[in-house]
């Protein structure tokens, strides 16, 4: 169980990771045309002043403020399905409630089906769904009786793997699929900055159910 | 970087801002001031496009009376967003409704059916056209990406909406100009995005890279560089079984600089293009040569072909004066 505040609380820590890699996605985007960490970055930052001003409490409300952020300031095609991948996934989560395992994989299953839907794209076509498909099947096979740490891992693996895999494949879909064999070689840019988020949800939920202050303070801040 | 630019953040905004201070007929609404309208507004049926920057002319260089009402601007090759395309529909709607015309990419789909909804809901009628014009980006024409074959659909559009034609009639326009038109092109080098600074791609010396679209994305296919006879003769094929073309048939040619290649250099291959269409039976009723979809400074051209009936050639004929180019 995770209170909201806690959730919105690790819900801005991976905005934050997203808009500190900037510089490294717009570098794995320049095969493209170089403006996937700008835009998303710009998306982030947006979102989080927006989650401060309006004293946002639960996660389901931080998500739906960050995909409209995303969709004013980075209506690319990767902005855009992320913003209605977020709408989805905040469809899915309780309104007041605390937070059920389950209710993070029903959200990450509804996110990685609005993307795939709208975006038309399967796994193997080198675009974010490479990872959020495989990510949303490993927690609905999850057994629930699994220890935190252990759930991390394995999440953690599974992500690095999906990514991993993009590499030597070439891009199929969006305007990525005219960079034929130079897409080919190193990761896809949407799966990258997929990784990147969850390493970073991973990481604050550490901070927030492990350590003995969280008890204290759900936000985990010292 | 050999780029004039302030820096890359400001770049869309700059330029936003240099076209208004320029271009008193037109002005910039909605968050962001990210939606392009008509100072004067036209009083028909809206006619609304948009797309990624990048392209000057298009998309919002066709904003003016018998073309474009107003368009919804994005950053250099992503979509406008959600909100600035509501909010350029809004300023536009004359209480007639609205149609949406732009071309064939996800992330614009995305949006303006997004923005379709939204505006629906606010009693707002509006109808779709998506442009998917280039034969070389995929066999299937709805896979198809959208290119210079968007001026065309815009004109028809903005014809009959001047003229004082219903919705359903703006939408059957770009439309039907949107079916019996068909787009190819081909680049000789890659373009300089003020995003990377860095070429998109690179070619040796006497190769150039056919069926290119225009994000600076490579083409389809790396041959050796034509002549422009060739090169002609080679666009026309390309385009004539996609078209069905006849003999005794009529066209309208666009043929457009990518961005580096000279007017000079696209009137040599419009010479070529109407002696290839000359020997095909086929008669140029109308050719506009000049910049009209364009990527930066990528030195390259494309040919799009419009095959006229009655209603198309006085729809491509009819006056117009878009803030960015000169149609006549």
């Amino acid at each position: 169980m995770l209170e909201q505040e806690a959730a919105v609380f690790i819900w801005r820590r991976v905005l934050s990771a997203v808009l500190a890699s900037e510089a490294h996605l717009d570098a794995l985007d320049a095969v493209g045309d170089g403006d996937l960490g700008r835009s998303l970055a710009a998306g982030c930052r947006v979102a989080l002043e927006r989650l401060e001003a309006q004293g946002v409490r639960t996660l389901a409300q931080a998500l739906e403020v960050t995909a409209t952020a995303l969709g004013d300031v980075a209506a690319s095609s990767m902005g855009t399905l992320v913003a209605r991948g977020l709408e989805g996934a905040a469809g899915a989560l309780p309104a007041e409630t605390p937070l059920e395992r389950a209710d993070a994989v029903a959200a990450v299953q509804a996110f990685a089906a609005t993307v795939t839907r709208l975006g038309r794209a399967a796994v193997g076509d080198k675009t974010m769904v490479d990872v959020v498909v495989p990510l949303a099947e490993l927690l609905s096979g999850l057994p629930p009786d699994l220890s935190r740490p252990a759930l991390r891992d394995r999440i953690a693996d599974a992500v690095h793997s999906a990514v991993e895999r993009t590499v030597p494949l070439r891009a199929r879909k969006g305007r990525a699929r005219w960079l034929g064999e130079a897409s080919v070689g190193q990761p896809d840019a949407g799966s990258v900055a997929v990784k990147i988020a969850v390493d970073a949800a991973l990481m604050a939920l550490s901070a927030t159910t492990d350590e003995p202050r969280a008890r204290d303070d759900p936000a985990g801040r010292t | 970087m050999r780029k004039l630019m302030n820096g890359k953040a400001e770049f869309v905004e700059e330029m936003l801002a240099g076209i208004s201070l320029a271009h008193g007929e037109v002005r910039r609404v909605g968050p962001g001031g990210r939606g392009v309208v008509r100072s004067q507004p036209g009083g028909g049926v809206g006619v609304v496009s948009g797309g990624g920057s990048g392209h000057l002319p298009l998309f919002l260089g066709y904003v003016g009376p018998g073309m474009l009402s107003g368009c919804a601007v994005g950053e250099i090759f992503a979509s406008p967003s959600q909100a600035a395309i509501a909010a350029t529909a809004r300023a536009v709607d004359a209480g007639r409704g609205v149609l949406f015309v732009y071309g064939n990419y996800m992330g614009d789909i995305l949006n303006f059916d997004a923005a379709a909804l939204e505006l629906e809901a606010a009693g707002i009628e509006t109808r779709t056209v998506v442009l998917a014009d280039d034969v070389a980006s995929a066999e299937e024409r709805e896979e198809r990406r959208g290119v210079g074959g968007l001026f065309f659909a815009i004109k028809a559009a903005g014809a009959v909406a001047d003229a004082g034609g219903d919705l359903d009639a703006v939408a059957r326009a770009a439309g039907k100009a949107g079916e019996r038109c068909a787009s190819v092109g081909a680049a000789w080098s890659g373009a300089q995005l003020p995003t990377t600074g860095a070429l998109s791609f690179t070619l040796a010396d006497g190769e150039m890279d056919w069926g290119v679209g225009i994000h600076g994305e490579r083409g389809v296919e790396r041959k050796t560089m034509v002549t422009a006879r060739e090169m002609a003769w080679d666009m026309v094929a390309a385009l004539a079984g996609d078209l069905g073309l006849a003999r005794g048939q009529s066209v309208a040619a666009l043929v457009n600089t990518l961005g580096s290649t000279s007017l000079e250099e696209l009137y040599v291959l419009y010479g070529g293009v109407h002696a290839a269409l000359a020997e095909r039976g086929v008669g140029v009723h109308r050719a506009l040569v000049g910049p009209w979809a364009t990527c930066f400074d990528m030195a390259g051209a494309s040919l799009t072909l419009l095959t006229l009936d009655e209603e198309l050639r006085r729809w491509i004929d009819a006056p117009a004066r878009p803030v960015l180019a000169n149609v006549r």
